[in-house]
C-alpha cells in the first residue's frame, strides 16, 4: 500500500515540466481553452517524446537531473522510462502496471488495487491534458503571450501534504502539454521538459509489453 | 575413528585460535577522523546513490542523496526515481533523527527506526571521539594492513575494517553477542565516496540496502 501511494504521488510528478519565467494573467477565454483541450484529447492518438527531469532540492542546494523517453498510445497504453543516470520504467498496459527498476520487475493488476486505478486515471489524464476534468484539483487558468498555464491545487487529503501546486503548460495552439512543474510544501520542486515530441506517429504495441 | 578425527580437528582449531591471538595485539584508543576517514565532509558536494531497499516483502528503489551541510549537520534524503521525497533524516554529531517522511512511511515507526539505525551505521554516525580498540593484523599477506575498530554500542559491537593507508572504511560488521547481525560492504576507489555500498541484515530482520554511486 505504501509503495502504491509513493507511486501515485510520484507519477503525478513524472507528468510535469519546466515553467518559464513569464508574466501570466488570468485567462480571458477559459471556455475556448477547454474546448481546445477536448479537441486535443480527441485528436491525439499517440505521443512520443524525450524528457529531462530536474529535481531541485532547495535545502541541500542540489539538483538531480535525469533523462528519459515516454510513449503514450490510446486508449490506455503508457511507457515512462528513465535511461540516464539510472534505469527505471513504468509501463501501463490497459489493466496492468509494470514497474522495472535496476533490481526488480514488479507486475500489478490495476483492478485488484484501487490506488493503481487512481494512478492510471491520473497518469493518462496528465499526459493527455484532461486532468482538469478529474475533479481532484482546484484549477486556476492563466495565459501569457507565449503559452497557457494551469495551476492545479490538490484537493485530495494525502496529496495536499506532499504536493503544494502543479503548473501545467500548453502551447498557444493547445496541441499537447509542453512543460510541467511540481512544487512541494518544503520548497523542493520537480520540473520536466519535453523535447523531440512526435504526435500521432506509429507506435508498436510491443513497446507496452514488459516481461 | 570418527571421535579421534573430531578431537584432532578441535585441537587444531584451539591451536590456530591461540596462534591467531598471539599475532594480534589489541590497543585502546579514542577513535578519530584520522583513524577512519568520514564518508561525508563539509566542503564536498552531495553523494548520490541509486538505491534499492528490500524490507521484508516491500521493495523500494530511488535515489539517496547524502550531504554534509556544515561541520555538525548532514542530511540523508531518499527520493523516488520520479522525484517524490520518501524520507529525510538529519544526522548530527552523535544522533540521527527523522525530518520528514512520506505519510505512508511516517505511520511505520519500526521501519523508520530500522532505516535510521542502518543509515547511521553506513554513514559512520556517532563513532568519533568514542572509546575503541584496534587490532593490527601483521600476518596479512596483502600489502594493505587491515585494522579493526571495535566499539560498544549497548549490547552490540561494531567492527570497522579500514584500509590502513587510505583510512577509508571497507567493511562494518555489527555483532550482538557472537552472532553477526548486520554486515556492510563498501567498494572504495579514488574520488569522493564509496562506489557502492551493500548492507545486509542477518537473522530475523529481512533488510537489504544496495547503493550504486551516480556520477
Amino acid at each position: 500500500m505504501l509503495r502504491s501511494y509513493l507511486l501515485l504521488a510520484g507519477l503525478l510528478i513524472a507528468s510535469f515540466a519546466i515553467a518559464q519565467k513569464s508574466d501570466y494573467k488570468p485567462m480571458k477565454d477559459t471556455t475556448g481553452f477547454k474546448n481546445k483541450i477536448d479537441l486535443m484529447g480527441k485528436s491525439t492518438n499517440t505521443i512520443e517524446s524525450d524528457f529531462v527531469q530536474v529535481k531541485d532540492l532547495s535545502m541541500m542546494s542540489e539538483k538531480i537531473t535525469s533523462n528519459g523517453h515516454f510513449c503514450f498510445k490510446k486508449e490506455n497504453l503508457l511507457r515512462w522510462e528513465y535511461t540516464t543516470p539510472y534505469k527505471y520504467m513504468i509501463v501501463i498496459n490497459k489493466d496492468k502496471i509494470v514497474i522495472k527498476d535496476e533490481a526488480k520487475t514488479t507486475h500489478y493488476d490495476m483492478n485488484s488495487n484501487k490506488v493503481f486505478k487512481e494512478i492510471n486515471d491520473l497518469m493518462i489524464a496528465s499526459v493527455q491534458g484532461n486532468i482538469l476534468k478529474s475533479g481532484k484539483f482546484k484549477v486556476v487558468f492563466l495565459e501569457s503571450d507565449k503559452d497557457y498555464k494551469l495551476e492545479l491545487y490538490p484537493l485530495i487529503k494525502g496529496m495536499k501534504e506532499s504536493l503544494k501546486k502543479i503548473n501545467m503548460y500548453f502551447d498557444k495552439g493547445v496541441t499537447s502539454v509542453i512543460r510541467l512543474e511540481m512544487e512541494e510544501p518544503t520548497g523542493d520542486s520537480t520540473k520536466i521538459e519535453f523535447m523531440n515530441k512526435k504526435l500521432n506517429a506509429e507506435i508498436a504495441d510491443a513497446k507496452f509489453i514488459v516481461k | 575413528m570418527r571421535d579421534q578425527y573430531l578431537k584432532i580437528m578441535l585441537f587444531s582449531i584451539i591451536i590456530l585460535a591461540l596462534c591467531g591471538s598471539c599475532s594480534h595485539r589489541s590497543h585502546s584508543m579514542l577513535l578519530q577522523k584520522t583513524d577512519i576517514r568520514p564518508i561525508l565532509n563539509p566542503n564536498e558536494g552531495a553523494l548520490k546513490y541509486q538505491t534499492t531497499i528490500d524490507l521484508f516483502k516491500n521493495h523500494f528503489s530511488g535515489i539517496l542523496v547524502a550531504k554534509q551541510i556544515d561541520s555538525t549537520h548532514a542530511h540523508l534524503l531518499f527520493i523516488s526515481e520520479i522525484g517524490m521525497k520518501i524520507f529525510d533524516f538529519e544526522m548530527t554529531k552523535d544522533s540521527i533523527h527523522l525530518v520528514s517522511a512520506f505519510p505512508g512511511l511516517e505511520s511505520r515507526p519500526k521501519a523508520i527506526e530500522l532505516l535510521k539505525s542502518d543509515l547511521g551505521l553506513i554513514f559512520l554516525n556517532g563513532i568519533y571521539n568514542k572509546p575503541a580498540s584496534w587490532i593490527r593484523d601483521s600476518t596479512s599477506s596483502f600489502a594493505t594492513i587491515w585494522i579493526d575498530f571495535r566499539q560498544r554500542d549497548g549490547k552490540r559491537t561494531n567492527i570497522y575494517i579500514t584500509n590502513s593507508e587510505t583510512k577509508r572504511i571497507q567493511r562494518i560488521v555489527q555483532k550482538k553477542g557472537i552472532r553477526k547481525k548486520i554486515q556492510v560492504g563498501y567498494d572504495q576507489k579514488e574520488g569522493l565516496g564509496p562506489q557502492s555500498i551493500v548492507l545486509r541484515h542477518k537473522g530475523l530482520i529481512h533488510l537489504t540496502m544496495m547503493m550504486r554511486k551516480l556520477d
